[in-house]
């Protein structure tokens, strides 16, 4: 029998090598489950996890959400493991160790009767595409909450790989092997569609850039996301799928915009478009008129001085200018060394208002900022 | 013929186990696991026990081993136990991702700890009284190799199907423990992987 054993389990490896298959832990929610679950975020180090969670929770329900289904309800002050009849997940300090996240599986016979998650609080997360990935690790979880056991690929392997925000065809299937495919099959979905309906392609750019997209899939988009670079800038769940980019802390010059849908069984699309964003306005921005007068001639001048923004970079020059009526006239044109100029022969009584602007490599201007220079 | 727990519970009157793995965890090297563990022992499993934890908030189990090496530490008593959350009461059972699972009679190649003050102190969760110093995993079920009759230590903490661990995966014992024993001779080894 020992020996049996033993060969069945070799066996079994060599099955593992030559081809990944999900594992079932044996015991599954019962089929039609629309299980409830809290969020508590209370120890917390990062925010923004709840949209991560609830984006892995919203990933698994689209598989079929009338074979399973996870539903939100809201924030709860309970972390933990405790029987007690509600789904938990939170954020607790489980000490220094390799472990990330913790799924406890309270189950009678062959059906699951509670689920709840903790993350490893002394470990470190990012929502933004880092380490450790909250929405990678909840994905997984989530995994053992509808009964998948490890794999040896894809979202269910045992040890973290990196990001993955989708459910890969080996889990997907052991899902549909618990809860069953979704009307249409599950096996002829065609990947989403997504293309950044704004801004333009190469379009310049400034302040709040309104990022908008448009998605489609044959069974539903599941989410969609939006990137500046290699940051997740947010990620919505249904249409429309229309944020705003605020620019003010990004550098200027060329950047690239992504939008990244994903379907209800975990198939992606991407658009992604080159803009330029124009240089910031320097910031502090300000004058002061002064009085520059000799026993021969009486001459008010006013000083103007500015700071560099910290994410312009490329800059050329400064452009000062002057409000005279309607017209905006060309004070000078200054290196970008230099922070602070005079504008001569100004009125005692008058006020005045001044823009300055930074010129980015290309010669293209950016935001003007603005600063008044009143009379004494 | 190696026994399971579910079969050996009618003999020895105490309850079934059978924890599968599961859970998300960062992979420790055997030098981590060397490094991080206070009590490193060969042992062989004798009998498994779960309850209630004293807030009834969990069940926990208790595993006993007799103790037939030492590769680091000292164990004073010939058996020692180790407690891990999850098992079976009644018709309830709790699954908790990473915990290794225990076959009575099994040889095994474990990597321990001393169990944490909230196990042990006035809110111990700690359910059975124990004649044995009580340990739990390092890292849960990286913390374990099984050892076969064919001399072989495997990681089988996780699910044989589970993943590629080609490193130290199925080593013979002796040169598992001879790769530990070097590992701990060096300063190194006393540091986890960042």
């Amino acid at each position: 029998m020992r020996r049996r054993r033993i060969r069945i389990l070799s066996a079994c490896l060599l099955l593992a090598g030559a081809a990944s298959a999900y594992v079932l832990m044996g015991v599954k929610w019962p089929t039609g489950t629309n299980m409830g679950f809290t969020v508590n975020l209370a120890s917390a180090k990062i925010s923004g996890q709840l949209s991560s969670v609830l984006s892995a929770a919203a990933t698994w329900s689209a598989l079929n959400p009338s074979g399973f289904r996870m539903t939100y309800q809201g924030p709860t002050a309970v972390v933990g493991y405790h029987y007690d009849g509600a789904n938990t997940i939170g954020w607790q300090d489980q000490g220094a160790s390799s472990t990330l996240a913790t799924t406890y599986t309270w189950s009678s016979g062959a059906t699951i009767l509670e689920n709840d998650i903790v993350f490893n609080d002394a470990q470190t997360w990012s929502i933004t595409g880092g380490s450790y990935d909250v929405e990678t690790v909840a994905l997984h979880e989530m995994g053992h909450v509808v009964g998948l056991d490890h794999s040896s690929s894809g979202i269910m392997q045992a040890y973290y790989a990196g990001i993955q925000r989708s459910i890969d065809a080996d889990a997907r299937a052991g899902f549909y092997a618990m809860y069953g495919a979704p009307a249409g099959g599950g096996g002829s979905d065609h990947p989403p569609t997504v293309s950044i309906t704004a801004p333009a392609a190469g379009a310049l750019v400034s302040g709040m850039v309104p990022f908008t997209a448009a998605a489609s899939d044959d069974h539903g988009v599941g989410k969609v996301e939006f990137y500046v670079g290699a940051v997740l800038v947010t990620r919505m769940t249904a249409s429309p799928y229309q944020t705003s980019w605020d620019s003010s802390a990004s550098y200027n010059g060329a950047t690239t915009l992504k939008a990244v849908a994903t379907d209800t069984i975990g198939q992606t699309a991407s658009d992604q478009i080159g803009v330029v964003l124009i240089p910031h306005a320097p910031p502090n921005f300000s004058g002061i008129k002064k009085n520059n007068s000799s026993t021969l001639l009486e001459q008010y001048i006013n000083v103007l001085s500015w700071e560099a923004h910290p994410y312009n970079r490329d800059i050329q020059s400064y452009r000062l200018y002057r409000q005279d009526g309607s017209v905006w006239t060309l004070i000078g044109e200054f290196d970008t060394q230099t922070l602070t100029a005079m504008d001569k022969n100004v009125k005692k009584s008058a006020a005045y208002t001044y823009i300055l602007k930074a010129v980015d490599n290309g010669g293209r201007p950016g935001d003007g900022a603005t600063a008044q220079v009143k009379a004494p | 013929m190696k026994k399971t727990f579910r079969f050996a519970a009618s003999a020895l009157g105490v309850l079934a186990l059978g924890l599968s793995a599961s859970g998300l965890m960062v992979k420790a090297s055997l030098a981590d696991l060397a490094g991080g563990a206070e009590l490193i022992l060969l042992g062989r499993v004798i009998e498994a026990r779960s309850s209630w934890s004293l807030d009834n908030s969990l069940i926990v189990t208790l595993t006993t081993i007799e103790v037939r090496e030492t590769i680091k530490g000292r164990a004073v008593f010939r058996r020692i136990a180790v407690q891990t959350p999850g098992g079976q009461v009644g018709d309830l059972r709790l699954t908790v991702s990473d915990e290794p699972a225990f076959a009575a009679d099994e040889t095994v190649l474990l990597f321990l700890k001393p169990l944490p003050a909230r196990f042990s102190g006035a809110n111990s969760i700690l359910v059975l009284n124990s004649p044995a110093p009580v340990y739990e995993m390092l890292d849960k079920a990286q913390g374990k190799y099984s050892i076969g009759e064919d001399g072989l230590a495997r990681k089988a903490g996780y699910r044989l199907l589970a993943v590629d661990e080609s490193d130290d995966t199925a080593l013979p014992l002796i040169e598992l423990t001879a790769r530990i024993k070097t590992l701990l001779r060096r300063p190194a080894a006393a540091r986890r992987t960042p």
